[in-house]
């Protein structure tokens, strides 16, 4: 992608491009719920003035950005992009394309990807995980960005 | 129309959202576009469906034709700019999925949200939303008998684990924003702690039940409504047609929903047809139809609520659009109190 940063929090690990096929799927998350008996009446709660009179807690000061981090997010503004989390602590620098939405059949066609379902170029880029594109000859395939 | 933001950031919205739930069932698909086109012509540009639509039935034959329908429309119109669209994942226990519909969990997030959209024929969904909740809920009507589950561990940590792949699925631009349906105060209390703790994104939306007759939402769900700014969707604005009075005196008429749902899902009760005659006086006394009486009260509401329109046939759809630019008078509003006082949760 052009012009892209990526900055992370951890090391941010840009794998490249690859065409797969269908990701497995882990089996659904187990979880139940049973019928239980209600809960017995909670006891009455201490009398407010017990509680007011405890002193309150001074707010938490928000802790500083770490300075990488204040930089990256400098850079990727100053470039009309802005950092995005993308989980696991990673951030990374998504900014819009100027042809975001118009239609498009080949990825040439487009700044960032040329998205198969819709046939329309993506409006950020870059665009992580498995996307159904169109390739530079037109071809429709599945693109994997980690 | 007043505009909204979805979420904090996102796309704008009307105040009124347009549901497609009969599309492809009850409403065939020419009609379906004939009611999209003049949606959309009207400024309803925020859509809602799901993965398992069409109603009534729900079929596991037709699931997700509604969804096809909207991506055939959206194709032939030229695509989707301009609107703004939600959908939903299945809970447990859905027949309309094969094997039976599992708990959401993240794998099965990750593959409703790629089905979804390969069937609307899109690359983004605005709002995607839990249709119900993995633990179950006391909505439509399970409130008579409700027994509240205990695993509180366990549903936070479903909430981690499906947050953290919505903040995936954001990054990857599938989804703009999550959203919840048929849920608690508390549950939704939990799903912004989670967000704000751990630094995941926050729900957008929470789409209940809500109409006149049915108020659930009024007390602790309304304040977290406010507090934690995730508005509500209401469902079933016009209480799955008996506001329109079409039920009047208990009838069915042929082709209307109850002619499938007799009771129409617990909603008919020995107080509802008397506090429906309340409303739809209430409403000609004062020179309004009743049913743009019940749509525009949303806009009363001390939260912010948006109807969700649903419309069997094009003249439906046609008889609720005056709703949209309607303000109720203040005198207006202090007699629907009234009546509701005197005819209170009728199911």
């Amino acid at each position: 992608m052009r012009g892209v940063v990526i900055a992370g929090l951890m090391v941010a690990v840009l794998a490249g491009c690859r065409i797969a096929g269908p990701e497995a799927e882990a089996p659904p998350a187990a979880g139940a719920i049973t019928e239980q008996a209600l809960p017995s009446p909670a006891e009455p709660s201490a009398p407010p003035e017990t509680l007011a009179e405890s002193p309150a807690e001074p707010p938490a000061e928000p802790e500083p950005e770490p300075a990488l981090l204040a930089e990256q997010r400098r850079l990727c503004e100053a470039g009309g992009g802005q950092l995005a989390p993308r989980g696991g602590g990673v951030v990374a620098c998504v900014r819009p394309t100027r042809d975001g939405g118009q239609r498009c059949e080949a990825a040439a066609e487009c700044e960032g990807l040329c998205l198969a379902r819709s046939g329309t170029c993506a409006p950020i880029a870059p665009l992580f995980g498995c996307q159904e594109v169109f390739t530079a000859r037109g071809l429709r395939e599945r693109l994997c960005r980690e | 129309m007043r505009m909204l933001t979805l979420g904090r950031d996102g796309p704008a919205i009307p105040d009124v959202c347009f549901g497609t739930m009969t599309f492809g069932r009850q409403t065939p698909e020419d009609e379906a576009c004939r009611q999209l086109d003049l949606a959309r012509e009207r400024g309803l540009i925020f859509l809602d469906t799901a993965e398992m639509y069409p109603v009534n039935p729900v079929e596991a034959e037709t699931r997700g034709l509604t969804e096809e329908i909207l991506g055939r429309w959206m194709a032939a119109r030229g695509g989707r700019g301009g609107l703004v669209l939600a959908t939903k994942v299945s809970g447990e226990g859905s027949a309309v999925i094969e094997g039976g519909s599992p708990m959401i969990g993240r794998a099965r997030l990750r593959s409703a949200v790629e089905a979804s959209l390969t069937r609307l024929g899109t690359d983004h969904i605005d709002l995607f939303q839990l249709h119900w909740p993995n633990r179950g809920s006391y909505h439509f009507r399970k409130h008579w008998s409700y027994r509240p589950g205990t695993d509180a561990a366990g549903l936070r940590a479903h909430v981690e684990e499906i947050l953290a792949e919505a903040q995936a699925l954001i990054a990857e631009g599938k989804i703009g924003r999550l959203g919840l349906s048929n849920e608690t105060a508390w549950g939704l209390a939990q799903w912004i702690r989670a967000a704000e703790e751990r630094g995941l994104p926050r729900v957008a939306s929470i789409q209940n039940e809500y109409s006149l007759l049915c108020r659930l939402f009024d007390t602790d769900l309304a304040e977290a409504s406010v507090m934690e700014d995730v508005p509500l969707m209401g469902f079933s604005p016009l209480a799955t047609g008996l506001l329109t009075g079409k039920y009047a005196g208990d009838v069915t008429p042929e082709g209307s929903r109850r002619a499938r749902n007799p009771d129409l899902g617990g909603r008919i009760t020995p107080r509802v047809f008397e506090a429906v005659a309340a409303y739809r006086g209430l409403a000609l006394d004062w020179g309004m139809d009743p049913v743009v009486m019940a749509l525009a009260w949303f806009r009363t509401r001390p939260f912010t609520a948006i109807p969700i329109l649903g419309a069997t046939t094009l003249a439906q759809l046609e008889q609720q659009l005056p709703a949209l630019e309607t303000t109720l008078p203040e005198a207006l509003v202090a007699a629907i109190d009234q009546v509701y006082r005197a005819h209170p949760l009728p199911y």
